[in-house]
């Protein structure tokens, strides 16, 4: 070690400050680029150990809040079983309505113990990982929205792509009226995030509901994303500029829901089998 | 092992603790949804004893950088804004240098030297970090406007609280 620091020292500072920086870039391009390799840091025993810890204790202040979410989210689920409807119509088609649904969606709980968003490519780790069902490519919400994609799982851990993330592209649609588009992460602002490619012919409002579309299969359809808070067209353009206000604080997430699309490997064998003709 | 030494150890372990576990929930939190940056670790790289040599400053530099990293799921990123802060810090040196020149025996603080000279010192020192951060972190010239923006907000912010830190412990070496 003496050696080689006494090496070291007769090349000078300037050659290894150069090789610390080196290091340091590739260490940058080879973990951080879109296609690389995802730096599972916060996966090893002893940062994962310090996060645990620290999101236990962040989970403690945070119970109050939790409970009336949970309270909400009890509220919401109850108004949805079918006893909570007043049943309307004259005659149901019970064998079909019972038989014919077949379950699509199934749901992971998960607590984010490693979160950034003030970073130009923002990603989260969740405590759950391969042993618990979770595979790369499957969507991660939360009650207010949607959280991420999941890129990489370990036997315990998963790291997931936040919607605050350069490369961000979800496909969205307008509540009720139908125009959809690509949700990106543009202004690095993690309230915001912009609908692109809806055209500008289409009749939009402040206040529009952002949803997920019917034509994802990560995310199931409907889940409201956030309002439209502005929009505007740009000169010579021919797609609106839709400035939209997320729901999800995404720097106050502790629980989210990984959803599992139980026939996503059909949906993808048939969109390959057809793309690979 | 004299006590020095020991002194920057702790610093050292102090600062790193105090960034991943409390900052980085402040960053996530009360000022949560902001473009805002905190970094209270780069006062340790500005505190180091002049007399430590320039290749152990970068070596350090690069350990502090990647033991940050290893907390934000960042490789390299803030390694290598520490190593190009180790590296210019004798430049920042130079340019803020009082009239008397430096004591090479006494440590770089407001305690041994002046607030006056220290503000100049730790604004610049983490303005070079912040910038270096940003820039590698977008990784591109573009969008320069919006990298500015963060640079001198965290900047601001991040010097707050390292104010209040060497308010607090008054260091003197």
């Amino acid at each position: 070690m003496t050696a080689l620091l006494r090496l070291l020292s007769r090349l000078g500072p300037l050659f290894l400050f150069l090789l610390l920086e080196s290091i340091s870039l590739y260490l940058v391009v080879t973990y951080n680029t879109e296609q690389g390799r995802l730096f599972l840091s916060s996966t090893n025993r002893f940062t994962s150990f310090i996060n645990r810890q620290v999101s236990g204790v962040t989970g403690y202040a945070n119970l109050r809040e939790e409970n009336q979410e949970l309270v909400e989210e009890i509220i919401d689920l109850r108004e949805r079983l079918g006893n909570a409807y007043y049943d309307n119509t004259a005659s149901i088609d019970t064998a079909l309505a019972d038989s014919s649904a077949l379950p699509l969606y199934t749901y992971i709980d998960a607590r984010v113990i490693n979160n950034s968003i003030s970073r130009k490519n923002n990603y989260l780790t969740l405590n759950k990982g391969s042993k618990h069902g979770l595979r790369p490519h499957m969507g991660v919400i939360s009650n207010d929205g949607v959280v991420g994609i999941v890129r990489q799982v370990s036997p315990h851990y998963a790291m997931v792509m936040s919607v605050l993330h350069s490369k961000t592209r979800i496909t969205a649609e307008i509540r009720d009226k139908g125009y959809f588009g690509a949700l990106v992460w543009k202004e690095q602002d993690p309230r915001f995030m912009y609908l692109e490619d809806v055209p500008k012919h289409h009749f939009i409002e402040l206040g529009d509901t952002v949803q997920t579309s019917r034509f994802s299969h990560i995310f199931p359809e409907g889940i409201a994303l956030g309002e439209i808070a502005d929009f505007s067209v740009p000169e010579g353009g021919s797609n609106f500029n839709i400035k939209v206000r997320l729901n999800t604080e995404m720097g106050r997430l502790r629980q989210v829901l990984v959803v599992n699309n139980l026939m996503s490997e059909e949906i993808e064998q048939l969109e390959e089998g057809v793309l690979n003709e | 092992m004299n006590s020095a030494v020991l002194a920057n150890i702790v610093r050292f372990i102090g600062l790193l603790l105090l960034q991943v576990l409390i900052i980085k929930q402040i960053e996530l939190g009360p000022i949560g949804g902001s473009i805002i940056q905190l970094f209270v670790y780069p006062l340790f790289l500005l505190l180091i004893p002049l007399r430590t040599s320039r290749e152990v400053q970068l070596l350090i530099g690069f350990v502090v950088g990647i033991s940050v990293d290893l907390f934000y799921n960042s490789a390299g990123l803030h390694a290598s804004a520490c190593v190009f802060l180790a590296y210019v810090r004798p430049y920042v040196l130079r340019i803020v240098e009082p009239r008397a020149g430096y004591d090479k025996t006494k440590g770089l603080t407001p305690e041994r030297i002046n607030w006056g000279w220290f503000v100049r010192y730790a604004s610049l020192g983490a303005l070079v970090h912040s910038l270096c951060f940003h820039l590698v972190d977008a990784f591109t010239f573009a969008a320069f406007g919006v990298i500015l923006l963060k640079t001198v907000l965290s900047v601001a912010f991040s010097l707050l609280f390292m104010f209040i830190l060497v308010l607090v412990f008054n260091p003197k070496d």
